[in-house]
Order: C-alpha cells, then sequence, then structure tokens
C-alpha cells in the first residue's frame, strides 16, 4: 500500500513537471504596489511619501535592426530614455527589412495574428497597415493628438495626412524616404562621361563603363526590382499612370530595364545578388550609379563624390518634371492595450516623435515628419538630395505602399525574364493584371 | 480491467500526448483549414474557395520548379551523401592512427548552422570577389557566373551534402565498428584484397544501417530551407526554388497564407507517402537478402 502510494505520488510529481515544462511566460509588466496613504485623525502626521514611478517594460518593433541606417541611433536612443527612466524597461524586439531578408513584416504579421502585438511600433503604412488597422488591437491618433495640440503642431501636415487609414490617423509618421538616382561624379569624370542627367547619358555611361570591366555601371539587383522600376517607371509614364496599377504603358518601364541590361548595366550576377550586397558594392565605390532610397544615404555621404538625382524624364513617355518617388513609408503604432495599461508608451512615443529626437535621426539620412531647424554640417550627397526633395513638385509613393503585395512581387521577381528570355513586357503587365483582378475576385 | 492496468502508463503518456496536439495536431488541422481558404495579408477573414488553392498549383510553374528542384536535391543528397559518407567510414576504419581527429573534422560541419554554412558559400559563389573566382582569376582564367538559372540547385545542393555528410559518416562508422572482426580475419586469411573485403563484407553487412539512413536523407532533404535562402534566395528566375522556400515566400512575403497552407499540405503528403515508398523498397531489398 505504501509502495502504491509513493508510485502514485512519483507520477503526478512527474506528470506536473511535463506540464510545466510546456512553458509559461512571465507578464510583461511588473508593477509594484504604491505607497498606503496616511491615516486621517487630529494628530498631524507626516506628510505621504511621493509615489514611486511604476517599474514598466515597453515591448518595442522597429526596422533599427542590422545592418540598418539608424540602427545605431536607435540604440543610442533608447538606452539614455532607460536611464532617465530607471522604472522603464526597453524590451527591443527590432527586426531588419531589407529585400528578402525582409523579417519584421513576418514577425509584426505573426504577432497580430496571435493577439501578442507590441506595445509599440515603428512599422510600415499603406498595404502593411491594413492588417495592424483590420486586427482592432491598435489606437488610432485623432484624439490622442486632439488631446496635446502643441504636440500635434510639431508634425507636418502632409505627414499626418500620409499616417491616415480608412481616413483615421492610424501611425504617426517619422522618417520619411525617397528615391532617387545616386551616382558617384569621380568614375564619370575618370571616363570623360556626362553626368546621368539624361537617359543618353545613362545608357552611354553604361555602354562605356561595362566594356572596360573595372566598375559596374548601376549596381542594381535584379532578384526583386524596387527602386529601380519605381523611378524608371515613374520617369516613363508619370503620375497619373504609375497611379493607374498594372496600366498597359507600364510596359515601357519594364522595356527601359531590358535596355540597361542590354547596355551590360547590372552586375554579371545580378539575378542572385542581396539588395545588402549590391548597395556593399555601391557605397565601397564599385559602382558608377544606383537607383535606391533615401536610407542609403548614411552609408555613401562619407564620400565627397556621391550625388542624388531624380530618374531624368525619358523620350518618348509622359514622365512630369519634378515628380519624385517620396512618402513616408513608415510610422508609430500604439497598441490599445499598453494605452489602457498606463500612460508609460506613449510617453515614450512622445520622446521618440519629439523634435530633438526624431533630428538625431534625420542626421543620419532621411526627412523629417515634424519640423526640424537644418544643420549645417551636411555632406555633398544630402545636399544633393534636399535639392533634389526642395525642387519637388509632386511626390509619388512607392508602387509597394499599396499594391498587392504577390502580385507587386510577382512582378518585380520577374522583370528578370523580360531581360534574359523570350518573355515580352506586354506579357508580364498582362499576366501581373490578371493575377490581381483574381485575388481582388476571391477578396471579395 | 486491462484499462486499469494501464493507467500509470497513460497517466505519464498523457502530458506528452497533450503537447503534440497543441503544438502539432491542431495547428495541422488548423493548417488543412487554411489551406482551403483565400487568407490574404493575415487578415482576420477568411473566404473558404474548397480546393482552389490546390487547383492554383497545379496551374503554377513556380511550382513545377520547385517540385523539379526538391527531387533533384533528394536524389543528389542520397547519392552524395550516403555515398561519400560511406567510402569515408571504409577509409577511415582502415586508418590505425589519428582515427579520433579525422572523426572529429567529418564531423565539424554538422554542429555549425546551416545559415552559417549558406552564408559562407554565397560568399565563395560571389563573381565580383568570391573565392572561386579569385582562383580562377589567379590563374588566369576569366571569372565565371557560378549562380546560373541550370547550376543554382547544384550550388545550394553542394553545401547541403557538406554539412550533414559528417552525421552519417558517424552513422556508417558505428555501424562498420559492430561487424564481426572474425569474419574479416577470415577473409584476410584467405587473401582479400581491401577493395574486395569493402564490398563483400562491409557493404553487405551495412545494408539495415545503409537503409534507414536512406529514409532519414529523404526527410531531411523535404526540409531544406535556409541554405536555399541564404546562398540564392530561390533564384535566378525562381529556377533554384525548394518547396520550402516557395512555401516560405508565399506565406511571408505574398502574404498569400492559404496558398502557403496548401503547399504545406501537399509537402506532408509527399514525405509520408515517399518515406512510405522507400521503407517498402528497403525492406523487400533486405528480405529478398
Amino acid at each position: 500500500m505504501k509502495h502504491l502510494n509513493l508510485k502514485r505520488a512519483l507520477a503526478l510529481l512527474m506528470a506536473c513537471m511535463m506540464l510545466f515544462s510546456v512553458g509559461c511566460s512571465s507578464s510583461s509588466s511588473d508593477t509594484t504596489p504604491p505607497a498606503a496613504a496616511p491615516a486621517d485623525n487630529s494628530v498631524s502626521v507626516p506628510a505621504a511619501e511621493p509615489e514611486a514611478p511604476k517599474e514598466e517594460s515597453i515591448r518595442v518593433i522597429t526596422y533599427f535592426a542590422g545592418s540598418d541606417t539608424w540602427a545605431p541611433t536607435w540604440k543610442e536612443v533608447i538606452a539614455e530614455y532607460m536611464e532617465e527612466h530607471p522604472n522603464i524597461t526597453i524590451i527591443d524586439e527590432s527586426m531588419p527589412t531589407s529585400g528578402t531578408t525582409d523579417v519584421i513584416r513576418p514577425k509584426m504579421n505573426a504577432d497580430i495574428t496571435a493577439n501578442t502585438p507590441a506595445d509599440c511600433a515603428l512599422y510600415f503604412n499603406g498595404t502593411d497597415a491594413e492588417p495592424l488597422y483590420k486586427s482592432g488591437l491598435y489606437v488610432t491618433w485623432d484624439e490622442i493628438l486632439n488631446d496635446d495640440p502643441e504636440w500635434r503642431d510639431q508634425f507636418l501636415p502632409a505627414a499626418l495626412e500620409a499616417g491616415k487609414t480608412n481616413g483615421e490617423i492610424s501611425n504617426l509618421p517619422y522618417i520619411g524616404s525617397f528615391e532617387g538616382l545616386i551616382y558617384n561624379q569621380a568614375i564619370f569624370d575618370e571616363y570623360d562621361l556626362e553626368y546621368p542627367t539624361s537617359w543618353e547619358n545613362i545608357i552611354k555611361a553604361c555602354e562605356v563603363i561595362s566594356a572596360d570591366g573595372k566598375y559596374i555601371p548601376l549596381t542594381n539587383s535584379l532578384l526583386r526590382v524596387t527602386a529601380l522600376f519605381d523611378c524608371i517607371l515613374l520617369a516613363q509614364v508619370g503620375p497619373e499612370k504609375r497611379n493607374t496599377y498594372l496600366d498597359p504603358s507600364w510596359a515601357q518601364g519594364v522595356d527601359r530595364i531590358k535596355e540597361l541590361y542590354d547596355a551590360g548595366a547590372f552586375p554579371k550576377d545580378a539575378a542572385t545578388l542581396a539588395l545588402a550586397d549590391v548597395r556593399a558594392m555601391f557605397a565601397e565605390g564599385k559602382g558608377a550609379m544606383m537607383f535606391d532610397g533615401s536610407w542609403v544615404l548614411a552609408s555613401v555621404e562619407d564620400n565627397p563624390d556621391m550625388r542624388m538625382i531624380p530618374c531624368p524624364i525619358l523620350e518618348g513617355g509622359t514622365g512630369e518634371e519634378g515628380a519624385v518617388i517620396a512618402d513616408y513609408a513608415s510610422g508609430w503604432y500604439l497598441s490599445k492595450a499598453a494605452y489602457e495599461r498606463s500612460s508609460a508608451t506613449l510617453d515614450f512615443v512622445k520622446f521618440m516623435c519629439s523634435p530633438e529626437t526624431l533630428a538625431r535621426f534625420i542626421e543620419v539620412g532621411g526627412y523629417s515628419a515634424m519640423q526640424l531647424e537644418t544643420s549645417e554640417n551636411t555632406k555633398p550627397v544630402n545636399v544633393s538630395a534636399a535639392e533634389m526633395m526642395a525642387a519637388a513638385t509632386r511626390m509619388v509613393s512607392p508602387v509597394n505602399q499599396s499594391m498587392n503585395r504577390e502580385v507587386y512581387n510577382s512582378l518585380s521577381e520577374n522583370i528578370i525574364l523580360v531581360c534574359e528570355t523570350g518573355k515580352t513586357s506586354e506579357e508580364l503587365i498582362d499576366e501581373s493584371r490578371k493575377m490581381l483582378e483574381e485575388i481582388e475576385a476571391l477578396e471579395e | 480491467m486491462a484499462l486499469k492496468s494501464k493507467k500509470y502508463p497513460l497517466l505519464f503518456l498523457a502530458p506528452a500526448l497533450a503537447f503534440i496536439s497543441v503544438f502539432l495536431l491542431i495547428p495541422l488541422g488548423r493548417t488543412i483549414y487554411y489551406s482551403l481558404t483565400a487568407w490574404y495579408n493575415f487578415s482576420p477573414t477568411k473566404k473558404f474557395i474548397g480546393l482552389q488553392n490546390y487547383i492554383n498549383m497545379l496551374e503554377d510553374p513556380i511550382l513545377r520548379i520547385a517540385l523539379r528542384n526538391t527531387g533533384i536535391l533528394i536524389v543528389f543528397a542520397l547519392i552524395f551523401q550516403i555515398g561519400i559518407a560511406t567510402l569515408l567510414a571504409i577509409c577511415v576504419d582502415c586508418v590505425r592512427h589519428g582515427f579520433k581527429i579525422f572523426r572529429t573534422v567529418y564531423f565539424f560541419p554538422v554542429v555549425i548552422s546551416a545559415t552559417a554554412i549558406g552564408l559562407m558559400f554565397s560568399l565563395i559563389y560571389k563573381y565580383d570577389y568570391g573565392l572561386l573566382n579569385n582562383i580562377l582569376a589567379s590563374m588566369g582564367r576569366e571569372r565565371q557566373v557560378w549562380l546560373t538559372a541550370r547550376s543554382a540547385i547544384y550550388c545550394v545542393a553542394v553545401p547541403t551534402v557538406w554539412q550533414h555528410v559528417g552525421f552519417y559518416f558517424i552513422v556508417v562508422l558505428t555501424g562498420i565498428a559492430n561487424i564481426s572482426e572474425d569474419i574479416y580475419e577470415s577473409a584476410t586469411l584467405d587473401g582479400i584484397t581491401p577493395w574486395k573485403k569493402a564490398v563483400y563484407i562491409t557493404l553487405p553487412m551495412l545494408k539495415p544501417i545503409l537503409v534507414s539512413n536512406v529514409v532519414l536523407v529523404v526527410s531531411q532533404s523535404f526540409r531544406v530551407f535556409d541554405m536555399v535562402y541564404v546562398v540564392t534566395g530561390g533564384g535566378p528566375r525562381h529556377e533554384s526554388e525548394l518547396l520550402s522556400s516557395y512555401m516560405y515566400s508565399k506565406a511571408f512575403a505574398d502574404y498569400n497564407t492559404g496558398f502557403a497552407s496548401a503547399i504545406a499540405i501537399v509537402m506532408i503528403i509527399m514525405g509520408i507517402l515517399l518515406t512510405g515508398v522507400l521503407r517498402f523498397l528497403m525492406s523487400k531489398i533486405q528480405g529478398d537478402d
């Protein structure tokens, strides 16, 4: 009997240990109880001690991770914030986003599906904002901004407009980005070539530089074509047709990429090069030109020969002078759970969205969603980028901001088929349009 | 009465069964359901579309490429992983000194993460500053593009084989160690050559182990993802896509989770069928002996 009881006890103990080992996580918040208020009586009592600030952890997700331009600034900023607020612990769950190694999007979407959103996140808007908006897990900022008009007025109106989903401000835009053609003047001077201010100059440069073999004319990847297609498409067809997704005129933009391919513009292994690889090659001075965005300027700004211009308008097209690819592609989201829990997360977001903090990020690259004073120590490539933006008469957001992701990825991954196989640009655009129509029919 | 006598085994099994239900069976059931829906952008709403995702798979050219490449990878792994592992094991078994050094060196790649190996090989294959092209350039030859549409899958298969051959080497070596020395001694007395010893004694005695290795290689090849993701990204032109990498890109790049779930279900069914067929064939081979 004693033996049987012992067996039962052991069996129960082992079963409990196995269940325990399945795991349970501790909660993210840990509050200490406030100090008790003094009793109310006729004898004078010492004044109550000030309430100790609550210990709190804030889960934050941003794309300031890995080789991201702003990652070092982000690390400094959150370390300083925790030093100034010893009761706050920032749990940094930042994930990189870079072409095929985009990890932040799967992370955010997995968190939303599991109903465990981060307390706050710097994440994309456009089509990426829709799952967050539809989940109902995040606040809209309209009321919060109206409660703090002084803070609200520091944002640029165009920026707040960019953060809207279904007419409500779903995110607070932070760092704007723009795309264009970055080129190395020194390489053009070496070959006595005219700078790439016209399409003819670009093609001639590609032919001359590729013939020599010392440099790569255009360090862009063909594994997935992003900024390259964006810029050329806008320069070829103009904003109206660019905003009509998969308009037949888009085939002209694809044909221009084939023209570059035939001129020997791209690296020999462009079909398998990742974005990080081509950016590294360009920053090391191996490439003459690159179509990319403001996020890479920090990696090339120390080279005094770098300049940034919009893609030149293409002859025979309907491109519009002054139109640039630019947008506030991301903004701050605040989860309802964190907002209702305490003011700590909102305070942190207000700290991040303050001119002083944002100025530190803008020093590295991008353009501000808030009103800032300009810096005097701007590098030449940033000066040229600022001139490009100052001259811009129209800002057009990137194609991938609002186009169905599957269709956009299919289009950008298959442009190489037009370059290397017998597929025509019209066939590619037709296939993409058919895919979009099928998906829209299924989603109805 | 029978159940009462099994109550302790059942009690011990209950937590593991609960664990498997929560982390395997329930997700599997949900994946089957998702594969029958149109589910985009991780939306809270899913639209039931029946077998449409499976019909779309039949018309998808990239899926055909992924299937072909998965088959190529399996065959490549079967031939070279088991072949090289067996050859190395037979050679190392003959070595009297430095046995442990060989064992450690050949097993070393197994403990390195596939991502690190993939990164190393992607640098080796690079056109501009890759190791292979630097060797060619130093010999005065022209640089090559190693990751072409035709060669990309093989360039992925090489590091995959390299990483895992050490594991099967250890398995086969252990098998050889368990072969009785008396057999070899009597064969040596009859004047057998090392080649005949390997072919007529070692290999037949290793058959059960080789059969197990075949099943392991097939199931392991189905799971290859990180290598192709890092080395080629599925390119160029999707020519090195595997079922696993295509499923991942559909789910997390294209946000078409319904279609990705259908690919996952097809992978599970293919894996079960393939493993079953192989086991049947191998048992037939063993039975004939």
